[in-house]
């Protein structure tokens, strides 16, 4: 199977290592669990040679799952508070699993941010309230995002060139978050269409090519976002940038 | 060789992926790496997709094969489409859609005929009809349809190209997905189309020979297998490294590579010394003339053809500089330049790009005296023409395809680009080459399958004076000129499509 045992890095590359004890690190360590679960069975289907009714019917779920994982993943490293919020809250008699908690890890609020950024990214009159603080919010695509991807690049240009990191070096502080903000949206908008069942149609069901295009699409998205993330100096449990390419060069070489 | 203009035979082997007959396609053309698997996996797929490449980095050759396996596996309804369509360059707005309509609805009664599915699609003349029926035929047929869009954009005429995304928005759906080739440097997308959110952008690059080395060594299996017998070449050149040096000489150009290949199909002995000559020759009879041959085809940007040879002469000087220095025995081959200036000249490095001059080859890396910018990789036949002996080495062989040399840099405070003047462009500008005579299209460096002067002759006795007098005509009407017949047509109709199209 090619690469399946290999993206157990998909885990260390999302969450990095946290030493210290504590509900951060249980959150982490359970995240990381359900991402090497996820992920090796999003590479397992793509290793395929022909589809399969499961590939077709469970591979966009997987990935759906890989996705928001990773996207949780990442948010809580950036800002602990969240999913430190969200475990305690969950281990509270007040959660209830029957009821919508309207504070719960929403993608819409919590990745995309929900309300269209104010035309100037700083001002006076701006409200803590209402600055996002979203995974892809603008502010942080500022403070975490630009600078993050631009360190990433010195790095990378400071090793051996690697086809494994090719592609890496096309992407620009600039445009990196509005590019993957697009196509993490129209990633996901594009698996929950097949994990709802929402197709009435034999036409519109998603077939081989398109089960394994949004698999492999998914897990490059969420490998760039973890590699890029342990260039933020502020994020959680983050590897040193060498371990960082070391856990991104197998996970990548499985999605070949 | 130098000036020598190849001859016919040798021209049978320039095929344009989109001129190459259907039943010869896959003997010409590999798609042996896992990226371009990816990219035709994409290009199946649901979603909408925009290809980015420069001229002859195998774009078309991609949704060709696209196309050929969607119609192998039976389960998607494929239309490729070629927007190689003079009344398309021609038009803007409401009159650019319906000449757009007309002619993707014969392309999917086409594809219907040679699928032999009976259904009369009808002619639809704007987008609401042209959705509707489409998602019509789409639930009768019981397929999804994908339209794969070749030459969407033209890098001289960028007004119809908001027309063009927005009917490409417009008719994606879930039943229909749309695929499109474009250049890199297309940012005119229009108010209604968001190229991050209404698309998913692949680039097609093959201008690192380090990051797949098999591509180029395939290709030469494919079309000269006797170019990939060890006996031919030196002790110190195997046939993978003469494939992947030429590949990397032309910066992944693939219609380089073939001009390049086509140079040695004869040649009983190769070493480094016939590749250092192959190299110096094209800098002379390929890359200048290639800018001569595209500056009528740039519409507004037509003046920036000089200032654009000056912009290469610039980087290959500076590249070079090293070695007349003698400070480095091997002038670098990539040059990281400030965005600033690449911004300030960015029309220029786009065509520069398009051509195959160079090709970018990071987006961004700090530079050593502050800021940051892209990083080009030069063409190698400019640089060792710029070196003081022109002399190639092994070790020059070496460096330069490993791609792991330092970089040459241009900062911003530097004076390299400031007698570099910019003209200013008119608001709005057809094509010059439509407007120029026939005879431009005589043989000659720029056009080596030109017509001859007895050909022009005949065309301009009967009226066809210019290149879109011709370009217009019928085949009946050039049927008509004396001893024109089928075989003739084909071939003007091929220098026709060379003449206008990029």
């Amino acid at each position: 199977m090619r690469g399946g045992t290999r993206m157990a890095e998909a885990g260390l590359l999302l969450c990095g290592t946290v030493t210290t004890d504590g509900i951060a690190k249980k959150a982490l360590d359970q995240l990381r669990t359900s991402i090497d679960q996820f992920s090796t069975r999003c590479t397992e289907y793509l290793a395929l040679p022909e589809a399969t009714a499961d590939m077709i019917a469970f591979g966009p779920f997987c990935a759906r799952v890989l996705l928001e994982n990773c996207c949780a993943a990442l948010l809580g490293r950036l800002d602990p508070f969240r999913i430190l919020y969200l475990s305690e809250f969950q281990s509270q008699p007040e959660y209830e699993p029957s009821k919508r908690a309207r504070s719960a890890f929403s993608w819409s609020g919590d990745v995309i941010p929900e309300e269209r950024p104010a035309v100037e990214l700083w001002s006076v009159d701006h409200d803590t309230s209402k600055i996002s603080r979203a995974l892809f919010s603008k502010h942080g695509d500022h403070i975490y995002w630009k600078p993050a991807v631009n360190k990433m690049l010195d790095h990378l240009a400071s090793i051996d060139p690697d086809p494994d990191l090719a592609e890496l070096r096309q992407l620009e502080a600039e445009s990196y978050l509005s590019q993957t903000e697009g196509r993490i949206t129209q990633l996901y908008s594009t698996l929950s269409k097949s994990v709802h069942w929402e197709y009435f149609s034999s036409v519109l069901v998603y077939d081989e090519v398109t089960v394994k295009t949004l698999i492999r699409d998914t897990c490059l998205l969420v490998g760039h976002l973890g590699l890029t993330s342990h260039y933020i100096p502020t994020a959680f449990g983050s590897l040193a940038p060498e371990e960082a390419v070391a856990a991104y060069k197998p996970f990548r070489r499985a999605l070949s | 060789m130098k000036n020598q203009v190849p001859d016919h035979q040798d021209a049978d082997l320039i095929l344009a992926a989109e001129e190459c007959p259907p039943e010869t396609f896959s003997q010409y053309h590999r798609f042996t790496s896992s990226a371009d698997e990816t990219i035709i996996r994409k290009l199946s797929a649901h979603g909408p997709v925009l290809l980015r490449g420069g001229r002859g980095s195998g774009k078309s050759a991609l949704l060709i094969e696209a196309h050929r396996r969607m119609v192998q596996a039976g389960n998607t309804f494929p239309v490729y489409v070629s927007l190689r369509y003079l009344p398309l360059l021609q038009s803007d707005g409401e009159e650019y859609i319906k000449h757009f309509c007309s002619h993707l609805a014969h392309a999917i009664s086409q594809e219907l005929i040679a699928r032999s599915i009976e259904y009369d699609f009808g002619s639809p003349v704007d987008q609401a009809t042209f959705q509707i029926e489409m998602l019509r035929m789409s639930q009768t047929i019981g397929k999804r349809i994908v339209l794969l869009f070749d030459d969407a954009a033209h890098i001289g005429r960028e007004a119809p190209l908001e027309a063009f995304f927005d009917l490409f928005r417009t008719l994606s759906s879930n039943l229909v997905s749309c695929k499109a080739s474009i250049y890199p440097g297309v940012t005119r997308f229009g108010v209604r189309f968001d190229v991050y959110n209404d698309s998913t952008v692949v680039d097609v690059s093959r201008a690192d020979v380090s990051a797949n080395t098999n591509f180029f060594p395939e290709v030469v299996r494919a079309r000269y297998p006797k170019l990939a017998e060890r006996a031919i070449f030196s002790d110190r050149l195997s046939p993978v490294q003469f494939a992947n040096l030429l590949g990397r000489t032309v910066v992944g150009n693939l219609r380089g590579f073939i001009l390049a290949c086509n140079r040695f199909v004869h040649q009983e002995r190769i070493g480094i010394p016939e590749i250092q000559k192959c190299m110096l020759e094209m800098a002379t009879d390929y890359y200048w003339p290639l800018m001569e041959e595209v500056a009528p085809k740039l519409g507004i940007y037509e003046p920036l053809v000089e200032p654009a040879r000056d912009v290469v002469e610039v980087i290959v000087d500076h590249a070079s500089k090293p070695v007349k220095d003698r400070s480095r025995p091997i002038a670098p081959d990539r040059v990281l330049i400030h965005r600033q200036s690449v911004s300030e000249f960015a029309k220029i490095f786009e065509i520069l790009e398009y051509l195959g001059f160079l090709a970018r080859r990071e987006a961004s890396r700090a530079l050593k005296s502050g800021g940051r910018g892209p990083v080009f990789a030069l063409n190698l036949c400019h640089l060792l023409e710029a070196t003081p002996n022109q002399r190639l080495t092994y070790e020059m062989v070496q460096e330069w395809m490993a791609g792991s040399g330092e970089l040459a840099e241009l900062h911003v405070s530097g004076q390299a680009f400031s007698k570099i003047s910019l003209p200013s462009l008119a608001e709005t500008k057809g094509l010059a080459i439509l407007d120029r005579p026939v005879k431009t299209l005589a043989k000659s460096r720029a056009y080596p399958y030109g017509f001859t002067e007895n050909l022009i002759g005949r065309l301009e006795a009967d009226g066809i004076a210019t290149v879109g007098a011709l370009a217009l005509s019928t085949d009946t009407q050039l049927d008509a000129v004396r001893r024109v017949g089928e075989a003739t047509i084909k071939k003007i109709r091929g220098v026709v499509e060379q003449a206008i199209w990029m």
